[in-house]
């Protein structure tokens, strides 16, 4: 029960950041090609992304208690130490884009450019992330 | 108030709300993890219970910021008037989160150990000031936090996309 537990919970957290970086990169690649409804979907995207991401912190952390991890001296600690922070900065950030987005008219033109710059950087911010977990993930 | 701005006020206090639970849970874990105590501590908390607390906080934050997104416009209301309502609510939030938590885990203990339902009460109870204080603080500085933020995402919005309806 206990094993089965631990790997839904790892599989919800991998499912939630492979959410938000598919969704941020699509939102991206609409704002891009500027396609009708690009905005829209921004705003969709927004809603899931908050919830995804209080997952991801959630089954992260229990994640963290499952795994019994590493103290804070060993390279892992450091790498996980790094990655918690990035974390913190990241969610500030994309706190600041949602309410931004909340803020611009759909109706003009300089808010696809606004949200391609955006979604872009959250696109690379987000596989920045993955990379450190993989880094995590292999010791 | 036209349609889509109906739609999206509740997203404002969904981002605040997650982002203000987010950031109150990392600023816990990072330092305990950076010093050293929470490798031994971790592993001992249930995956179940943990995840159930940290949704429970989450709910509490969501219901709480939403109330007052309702009634308070962070765009004119005046420092103190944020102020008084952050501290409030703040210390309310860690009341109702204490408290839950205590009789939650406290009553299923006590059905199954030998610890008396008194004494359960007795923890509430003296704890409830204590969450008062420190939600108060919790409140406070997430209204700082906030603040911050609907600042500066009036600052990186493009002015010429901007809604006149929004600050």
């Amino acid at each position: 029960m206990s094993e089965f537990l631990h790997i839904a919970v790892r599989t919800v957290h991998v499912l939630c950041m492979a959410g938000l970086v598919g969704g941020a990169a699509t939102v991206w690649l609409s704002a891009r090609r500027r396609l009708d409804g690009s905005l829209v979907l921004a705003q969709t995207y927004e809603w899931g992304f908050w919830a995804a991401l209080g997952v991801l912190v959630a089954t992260g952390i229990g994640n963290l208690g499952a795994l019994g991890a590493p103290g804070p001296a060993t390279r892992w600690g450091e790498v996980l130490l790094v990655k918690l922070s990035l974390v913190a900065l990241f969610v500030l950030a994309s706190a600041v884009r949602t309410l931004a987005v909340v803020r611009i008219d759909a109706g003009s033109t300089a808010a696809i450019d606004w949200h391609r710059r955006a979604y872009g950087l959250t696109t690379v911010a987000l596989l920045a992330l993955v990379a450190l977990a993989e880094v995590l993930a292999h010791g | 108030m036209a349609k889509s701005e109906r739609a999206r006020d509740p997203l404002t206090a969904w981002t605040l709300a997650t982002t203000n639970s987010v950031c109150f849970v990392l600023a816990l874990l990072i330092p305990s993890y950076a010093s050293g105590g929470l490798s031994d501590v971790l592993p001992t908390l249930g995956t179940v219970a943990g995840l159930a607390v940290f949704a429970y906080l989450w709910l509490v934050v969501w219901a709480t910021t939403r109330w007052l997104l309702d009634r308070v416009d962070p765009a004119t209301a005046s420092s103190g008037r944020l102020a008084v309502w952050a501290l409030g609510l703040g210390a309310l939030d860690g009341i109702v989160f204490l408290v839950a938590i205590v009789l939650g885990a406290g009553v299923a203990t006590a059905l199954v150990t030998s610890l008396e339902l008194g004494s359960v009460a007795l923890i509430a109870l003296i704890g409830t000031p204590i969450a008062a204080i420190v939600g108060a603080v919790v409140g406070i500085s997430a209204m700082v936090l906030d603040l911050a933020l609907l600042r500066a995402a009036g600052a990186v919005v493009p002015s010429t996309s901007r809604r006149p309806d929004r600050r």
